[in-house]
């Protein structure tokens, strides 16, 4: 297949185009163009992400006036950073529990079935928070205004609790997912040499493989803390749904706020100081937290040396190998898998009502012209800037890049969304609100397709890029010729992620802009105004869910077509 | 005397490929057996079926003769040396040798003397306090012999171990690792594909081809009379060339060639008419007045020799050696070549012709 790319290189060489393609291929036409890529991103995202920090040294005095002397909104501010942090924490801890195990299973062992506790296992990545919220809350707690819908358990009623069941439906496969990435790494050599040398299945696994393992744990760690850190959507519906109406995390904080000053702007002049401190704090802890995880993961020892041989051979052999297997598989079905699809069974045994169709699809109509042009404005802006950051990682504009790339996934998008809406006040853009969530969405979604593209790049062997130079190919055609066909796969995966992404986020929008129509915004309002619209709002969630399904079944259909050819 | 390790009739199949088919080995207590075969032959599975990482579809599996069926891999007491060395990256030198010990509840000083013992046994005590990614090749694989061995596992079970490694410290360390398991008295496995490695290290080479064992022996008589073409094609180097018999009697055979040219090598049993193969290595073919006329195609210098391709009139490729200091033959000049008649083997024609049976793949 590569020596067909590489006479396709030598002979479209021979044709035509040659002076446009000389053109761009200039040294300093090549380093204007990256230049302009570096500006965008810094001045399109990063900027924006962090600007409310600016605010804290500008307008402190308003925070002092409006926040600090405010005993009870430094109270409820506390309070709702304190739960952000407690939620994600517990939620990233059960993860890590939970998540091992099936990792463990996924990688390691064939079993009947596997293939579709696969599939099963990415369904809650499809699904949008909201949606997830709405379908977990209805089927936990006991909803309020409306009779217990048939099948709901209804035995939850502390909102913490709430929030940590709905925080591991939609966080508990990005680490099943990280982990099971590293384990695939692995050479199972090495465990198998332990055996070798006396060591029991579990003694071998503990203090061989664990150890290898950090770099999964701490993605894994980092991309459920931070995904339970950030999520707006699915908490304000499950909170709203249980009428839990003096319960905040940050980022429902956030919303709740902005959702007031719409509603009456003559509150901004409290409240955009006190979203202001929210928002810095959200940032500058969820930065340093996950620097430190990084950090203490990394160095820390972990007691991988002692070895108690008879206590766990007697844990690798007999039922209890297959109890671990066993419960982690019960856990998933009943803490993930029946709370998601809990939504479709009350979309058809639940009270019905009346559905303003007209509404719904106005809104859908609104958020996939949002997702499509965030999506276009990421693949463009964001594939040269992965190649880049990939093929220069070394050096200390690279470094620098990659390191700032992951910022805008960490920070919550709630304050995120917050920070872009202040960084784009005052100027023509904030005449167009759907412009602002354009910018809001690429912001965080832009990273997706830069780490997913970046990611692909440094698997492919940069001799391949070096034949067709010395077969007579500019940059140009080397990247459209022999580079591009080998990472498409990752350049839809990421551009379907940032799609989904976008077609399924809260917080970013109601923080940017509470007026946006888009569809999860148009559920939440739905819950918000009452028991009335439930039946409305699980068909919206349901639609939601379907389409976001599809297209999470497109990626997979991609990636494996792909698969096979190369 | 008890075998230290026999396979009985046994057979695995992963899924409707069969990678071994009712294979029977048995290792005799201290001695070094090498399984060698071109990739593909069942080696890797069979001492894969020895240690426990797999268990075979059908047969059995004994240790000191006793069925090991069930028995998993870490209560095997076995040494164990991968082709990819596996020494844990986490642990420096010094742990990943104790690291047996460890597991297998020895007592601290215990473990300290024994790990010292076998790091002093490969040369590389003084390393003991260096990570695996510090060592060059050979010294890794050497602290993975020492890791086998520390903890007095009587069998050691060598899975194509000096495979990745330079071909300078691959001849070194096979020398090495033999001189220390004939010091301990361990019985040995060895796995390779490397036919000049089998034969500088073995006892006996188990040859196999195709999930099956085409032959067992010494490796000299592997390769002076080797019963088989598969054989004397795979171990060292030989001619091969096509020919009729026709005569015979009580010691020798006389084969005529494709042209006619008559060759008389010892050989019994064979009937006057019979299709048959001759084989002769390369140092038994010499240059005379008379024999068989063939054409030189080319010279390649090799050292202490010179290697000469001939093309004869029998329309065989015979290739002969002679010595680097002699007058090198040119190409395109015509010689006549005779064999070694001790050392020529007659083997009936296979019935699905040479090729078939000196594949490799």
């Amino acid at each position: 297949m590569h020596s067909r790319i590489m006479q396709a290189v030598g002979g479209s060489l021979i044709g035509g185009k040659r002076s446009i393609v000389e053109a761009i291929s200039s040294r300093s036409f090549r380093k204007a163009w990256i230049g302009i890529i570096i500006i965008f991103f810094l001045a399109f995202v990063i900027l924006p992400t962090v600007f409310v920090l600016t605010y804290a040294i500008t307008d402190w005095s308003a925070i002092q006036d409006e926040v600090l002397s405010d005993p009870e909104v430094v109270n409820t501010i506390k309070n709702a950073i304190t739960n952000s942090f407690i939620i994600a924490t517990i939620v990233t801890v059960i993860d890590l529990i939970v998540g091992l195990p099936i990792a463990w299973m996924m990688v390691r062992k064939e079993f009947r079935g596997k293939r579709y506790l696969d599939t099963l296992m990415d369904m809650p990545l499809a699904f949008p928070t909201a949606a997830l919220g709405f379908s977990i809350a209805i089927f936990w707690a006991m909803p309020v205004g409306i009779a217990q819908p048939p099948g709901s358990l209804g035995i939850i009623t502390s909102p913490m609790l709430l929030v940590i069941l709905l925080h591991v439906v939609f966080s508990y496969p990005y680490m099943v997912r990280s982990l099971s990435a590293i384990l695939e790494q692995i050479d199972l050599n090495y465990e198998m040499a332990g055996r070798t040398l006396g060591a029991s299945q579990l003694t071998a696994a503990r203090t061989i493989t664990l150890p290898l393992f950090r770099a999964g744990l701490v993605t894994g760690f980092i991309l459920c803390f931070a995904r339970s850190l950030s999520e707006t959507g699915g908490t304000m519906m499950a909170l709203a749904i249980m009428g839990a109406q003096d319960f905040f995390t940050g980022p429902t904080l956030i919303g709740t706020w902005k959702n007031a000053i719409r509603d009456d702007p003559s509150l901004a002049e409290t409240l955009v100081p006190a979203l202001s401190f929210v928002s810095i704090l959200l940032i500058i802890l969820a930065l340093i937290l996950l620097v430190l995880v990084k950090y203490v993961l990394m160095r820390v020892k972990l007691p991988f040396r002692s070895v108690w041989p008879r206590f766990e051979k007697s844990l690798s052999r007999g039922m209890v190998p297959r109890m671990k297997d066993g419960s982690a598989i019960i856990f998933f079905v009943i803490f993930v898998l029946i709370p998601s699809f809990f939504v479709f069974s009350y979309v058809f045994t639940g009270e019905t009502g009346t559905v303003d169709w007209g509404g719904f699809t106005g809104a859908l109509g609104y958020s996939f012209i949002v997702a499509i042009v965030v999506t276009v404005i990421d693949l463009a802006l964001g594939i040269p800037l992965a190649l880049y950051v990939a093929r220069n990682g070394n050096g200390k504009v690279g470094q620098a890049l990659d390191v700032l790339v992951n910022v805008p996934l960490i920070v919550p998008t709630a304050a995120l969304g917050f920070s872009l809406g202040l960084f784009w006040a005052n100027s023509p853009v904030e005449e167009y609100g759907m412009l602002l969530v354009i910018l809001a969405h690429v912001a965080f979604t832009y990273p997706l397709v830069v780490r997913n593209v970046a990611g692909a790049v440094e698997e492919v062997d940069s001799a391949f890029e070096e034949t067709a130079r010395t077969l007579g190919a500019r940059p140009i055609q080397t990247f459209r010729r022999v580079l591009f066909p080998m990472i498409k796969t990752a350049v839809l995966a990421g551009s379907i992620m940032a799609f989904t992404r976008s077609l399924g986020e809260t917080g970013a929008t109601i923080a940017v802009n509470p007026n946006a129509n888009t569809v999860p915004i148009y559920i939440v309002n739905l819950i918000k105004a009452g028991s009335d619209h439930y039946y409305e709002a699980a068909l919206a969630c349901v639609a939601l869910i379907i389409i976001s399904y599809m297209a999470m079944l497109a990626i997979r259909y991609i990636t494996r077509r792909n698969g096979e050819v190369v | 005397m008890m075998p230290s390790v026999e396979l009985r009739d046994v057979t695995m199949r992963f899924g409707n490929v069969v990678a071994v088919h009712d294979l029977n080995l048995r290792v005799d207590d201290g001695e070094y057996i090498t399984i060698l075969g071109p990739s593909g032959c069942g080696k890797t599975t069979s001492i894969k079926l020895i240690s426990g990482l797999w268990a075979p579809t059908e047969g059995l599996v004994l240790i000191d003769g006793k069925d090991v069926d069930g028995v998993p891999i870490e209560e095997r007491d076995i040494g164990y040396v991968f082709q990819n060395i596996a020494l844990f990256p986490h642990m420096t030198v010094g742990e990943n040798v104790a690291y047996g010990l460890r597991v297998r509840n020895f007592s601290g000083d215990d473990i300290q003397e024994r790990r010292d013992e076998a790091l002093r046994l490969v040369n590389m005590l003084q390393r003991k306090g260096m990570r695996p990614s510090e060592l060059a090749g050979g010294d890794k694989q050497k602290v993975a012999l020492a890791r086998a061995l520390a903890s007095g596992s009587k069998l050691l079970l060598l899975d194509e171990p000096l495979s990745a490694l330079d071909s300078r410290v691959r001849v070194d360390l096979r020398y090495e690792i033999r001189r220390i398991v004939k010091r301990l008295g361990l019985t040995v496995v060895h796995v390779t594909h490397d036919q000049e490695e089998a034969m500088s290290v073995s006892d006996r080479i188990v040859l196999m081809r195709d999930g099956t064992v085409v032959e067992v022996d010494t490796p000299e008589e592997m390769y002076r009379n080797p019963k088989r073409i598969f054989t004397a094609n795979f171990i060292g180097e030989t001619n091969l060339m096509e020919g009729r018999v026709v005569d015979t009697d009580t010691k020798t055979v006389t084969v005529a060639l494709r042209n006619g040219t008559k060759v008389r090598a010892m050989a019994k049993g064979f009937n006057i008419g019979g299709a048959v193969v001759i084989s002769v290595r390369p140092e038994y073919v010499y240059t005379a007045s008379m024999g068989l006329a063939a054409t030189v195609v080319g010279v390649t210098f090799m050292g202490t020799y010179q290697r000469v391709q001939t093309l004869t009139d029998s329309d065989d490729e015979v290739a002969f050696d002679i010595s680097a200091s002699s007058i090198v033959p040119s190409v395109g000049e015509r010689l006549r070549l005779v064999f070694n008649k001790k050392r020529t083997v007659v083997y009936r024609m296979p019935s699905r012709g040479i090729e078939e049976a000196i594949r490799l793949e």
